[in-house]
């Protein structure tokens, strides 16, 4: 039927293409577990191999085809991120909360600084510097599952993916404003802009009340346990992302505050006391590896976005640490391995929904070159360095502990 | 020179306690008879699941900059930690000081992103994710005893009794064991154990029987040599290294110069640790106003029977007086040792104790709530949730 096609047919289904790559990442990913390599390079290697950087079997355009499903699970991602936020400890934990908001802040200025001395103009250089204040939860979510890490330095790390992303969301829509009145492709005046990106997240945010109300409502009316609620919650996000997707309102704000709303205002019998079992893992593997499809390896290859790449990362890790000194709660070995998890960076398209995916093209030929090749480090990098800070912290675990001799473990402690 | 001297006991008996050294039984230390100390060894608890959570060394850490009477230490696994009382006189004291180690260990706890919570066993963790508090003492014990050593993240209060002398300590720890059963029926609170209803009121109680030197003092000593001789015999064989290894339900502590019981559930209150302890201290000393009267029946099949009714029904289980034969039901035993206590006790909050113990003793006591909530739909998290906002508020929340 298809002899006269030299491609073979499931080369064609772009659904084949992603499976065929889900199962390559996790093959690597499972045997480089074997030599203590973390998991996630599985899908940071099949990405590599499949996408622009090799065989171009997953690109741009394959992944357009699944642009509804990557905003739904993008959305769920913070949604996520948002029950992990636990807004009592950050409100009155005094010190630590106060220095993981300081971190979000110093990050911004210090990055924007950063590339301005690399001569990036000030609005791009505030525009990506607002994108990098927040830490990639697919990567530290993946990062703590696999290691099975839990524990102080774990739980603040948490909390600063969530944060981080709230205040990257807001900051955002302020410096989108002024990139898309003032960039290269602007199109409007800045406040008529503000307008249209705060009432986005407006929206967002009222569409989460809505949802959570409903979600309580129906809780309250059916009284049943919370283990018997999770249908419930399903039904609830998936008002909220459809309503989020035909308002234009921000999704991620959406189901990030959905998250905290129900982390935080659910005081008894709390649907998430019941420790949701979910294939996110699996989740994260797949939004990893189409992340690591979409490196070019080229953009590496210039010396100076290289250097200027590295330079942004060394320097939100230097100003994470210094943010973190006035905190009392975790001693100076756990800070600088909480500097170190939260090392990753998102993209654009991770904190905007949209069409545009990854890529963002108001910005001047420079400083998209240096967004991507900050992104391409961030694949390359950011995985091994928030395994190497939550292994630093002491709190990962492999189960079946007699395995290790309590003379490592005891110098480990040490 | 005496301080050189009890500085190398110390070193002798840490040595021991590590399996580093030789076996080691210090010499018994003079006390005042009567005084009391109070351990409570409490969950560290994750605030969103409220699962355990491995922040003790943290907690701890936040704890050493606190000047305080009281002492914290680490237990076996990383998401237990355990606090001492100072030298205890009379209830209101033993009130006062553990609202304020609770208070202070809640605040501790919270700063690191911890909650904390009394309660015998927890609902629903798993032992095999349990981990060993990294400290040699403990590393010795998972690889002495294997998956008991985590199987042992359970949560008790030790009551410690000021015994006077050597001798007296042997006596009291065999009159004290014979109503051990009694507070393990009055603190019982674990009905959960690993994600199931165990339909015991106090699981733990049943954890500890798996090693080996666990028990009761073997009822023919009848003095602190005997004693010794019987440690030096086991020693001899190997079979113990320092006094921790005997895990009794009433053990001599020779090194605090105190008999301690050692069978109860951690309260989920405060206030209910300080009244157990005020009755434990009180049969001891009226025990300690009978000199040289031993219990004329140490049947060790009674006190086994005895013991397994009061984990499993908790005050409304029943006990066998083992002077008379007859079985009794437990609140009724309880009611009259502490009319009669009342009668010659000389602390003053000793009356409050009693209404405390009363209290414990109304629709099932602390395991009756438990009970209730898991009855009224409230799922494993949602029960360890509760048990640790009864905690937070301490003396504050009615239960």
């Amino acid at each position: 039927m298809n002899e006269e096609l030299n491609t073979p047919l499931w080369l064609l289904s772009p659904l084949a293409v992603l499976g065929g790559g889900l199962m390559l990442a996790l093959v690597i990913g499972l045997t480089l577990q074997r030599f203590k390599v973390p998991k996630l390079y599985g899908a940071v290697l099949a990405g590599l191999i499949l996408g622009s950087s090799g065989f171009g079997l997953i690109d741009r355009f394959l992944l357009t085809q699944f642009q509804e499903l990557l905003n739904a699970a993008a959305a769920l991602v913070l949604f996520e991120v948002g029950r992990k936020m636990d807004l009592a400890w950050l409100l009155k934990s005094g010190r630590q909360g106060g220095s993981l908001l300081l971190a979000t802040i110093a990050r911004c200025i210090a990055v924007a600084i950063t590339l301005r001395l690399f001569g990036l103009p000030w609005g791009a250089s505030i525009f990506i510097a607002s994108i990098l204040i927040a830490v990639n939860p697919v990567i530290v979510n993946s990062m703590v599952a696999d290691e099975n890490a839990s524990g102080t330095g774990t739980f603040a790390v948490a909390n600063m993916v969530g944060l981080s992303s709230l205040v990257a969301l807001l900051v955002l829509a302020v410096t989108m404003a002024w990139t898309r009145s003032h960039g290269v492709d602007a199109s409007g005046d800045f406040l008529g802009e503000l307008m249209r990106q705060g009432g986005k997240l407006v929206l967002g945010a009222a569409i989460a009340a809505l949802s959570y109300g409903l979600y309580a409502a129906a809780t309250r009316l059916c009284k049943v346990p919370a283990r018997m609620r999770p249908g419930m919650l399903l039904a609830a996000l998936l008002i909220d992302l459809g309503l989020c997707s035909v308002s234009a309102a921000s999704a991620l704000l959406s189901l990030l505050l959905m998250g905290v709303l129900l982390r935080n205002v659910e005081k008894r019998d709390n649907v998430f006391q019941a420790q949701l079992q979910t294939a996110q893992d699996i989740g994260y593997v797949l939004l990893f590896l189409m992340s690591a499809a979409l490196v070019d390896l080229a953009e590496l290859a210039r010396g100076w976005t290289l250097g200027a790449a590295l330079a942004v990362f060394a320097v939100r890790i230097a100003v994470t640490r210094v943010a973190l000194i006035p905190a009392t709660a975790w001693d100076r070995r756990k800070k600088h391995a909480m500097a170190l998890s939260m090392c990753s960076l998102v993209s654009y398209g991770g904190l905007v929904v949209d069409n545009t995916l990854n890529a963002y093209t108001g910005l001047d030929p420079a400083s998209t070159a240096l967004m991507g090749a900050l992104l391409a480090l961030n694949v390359l990098l950011a995985p091994g360095l928030t395994w190497l800070g939550l292994r630093l912290a002491g709190e990962t675990y492999q189960s079946g502990s007699l395995d290790a001799l309590p003379a490592e473990k005891l110098k480990e402690a040490a | 020179m005496t301080d050189t001297v009890m500085n190398d006991a110390a070193a002798a008996q840490a040595q021991a306690m590590a399996g580093k050294g030789p076996a080691f039984l210090p010499d018994f230390k003079p006390s005042t008879l009567g005084t009391m100390g109070i351990e409570l060894e409490l969950m560290v608890l994750d605030r969103l699941t409220y699962d355990l959570f491995p922040a003790a060394p943290d907690i701890l850490r936040v704890l050493d900059k606190h000047d305080k009477p009281w002492v914290h230490t680490p237990e076996i696994t990383t998401s237990m930690l355990e606090v001492a009382t100072s030298i205890l006189s009379s209830f209101g004291e033993a009130r006062e000081q553990l609202e304020h180690i609770r208070s202070t260990v809640q605040r501790a706890a919270f700063e690191v992103g911890a909650a904390i919570s009394g309660g015998g066993a927890h609902p629903f963790q798993r032992w095999n994710e349990q981990r060993i508090y990294p400290k040699e003492r403990y590393f010795e014990s998972e690889r002495k005893y294997g998956y008991l050593a985590k199987l042992f993240t359970v949560f008790g209060m030790h009551v410690h009794i000021g015994a006077g002398t050597a001798d007296e300590a042997v006596r009291l720890c065999t009159w004290l064991t014979q109503r051990a059963p009694l507070f393990i029926a009055l603190s019982s609170n674990s009905p959960c154990w690993q994600g199931e209803v165990s339909g015991f009121c106090s699981s733990r109680s049943n954890v500890v029987g798996a090693f080996p030197m666990s028990g009761i003092q073997p009822p023919d000593l009848r003095s602190w040599n005997d004693f010794r001789d019987y440690f030096d015999r086991l020693a001899g064989f190997g079979i113990v290294n320092s006094i921790k290894d005997f895990y009794w339900d009433v053990r001599p502590k020779p090194e605090y110069g105190t008999i301690e019981l050692r069978v109860l559930d951690t309260p989920l209150k405060p206030v209910y640790a300080a009244a157990l302890a005020v009755y434990a201290r009180e049969l001891c000393l009226e025990f300690a106003d009978q000199p040289g009267h031993w219990p004329t029946n140490d049947s060790r099949e009674l006190y086994t029977w005895n013991r397994f009714n009061a984990a499993r029904d908790g005050v409304d289980g029943s006990w066998i007086d083992p002077q008379t034969g007859t079985a009794l039901p437990i609140a009724d035993v309880i009611r009259g040792d502490l009319e009669r206590l009342a009668r010659r006790s000389a602390d003053p909050g000793f009356a409050q104790a009693r209404k405390v113990i009363e209290e414990l003793m109304r629709e099932g006591g602390q395991a009756g709530l438990l009970k209730r909530h898991l009855a009224a739909g409230g799922g494993m998290n949602d029960l360890a949730r509760m048990a640790a906002e009864v905690f937070e508020a301490g003396e504050g929340m009615k239960t």
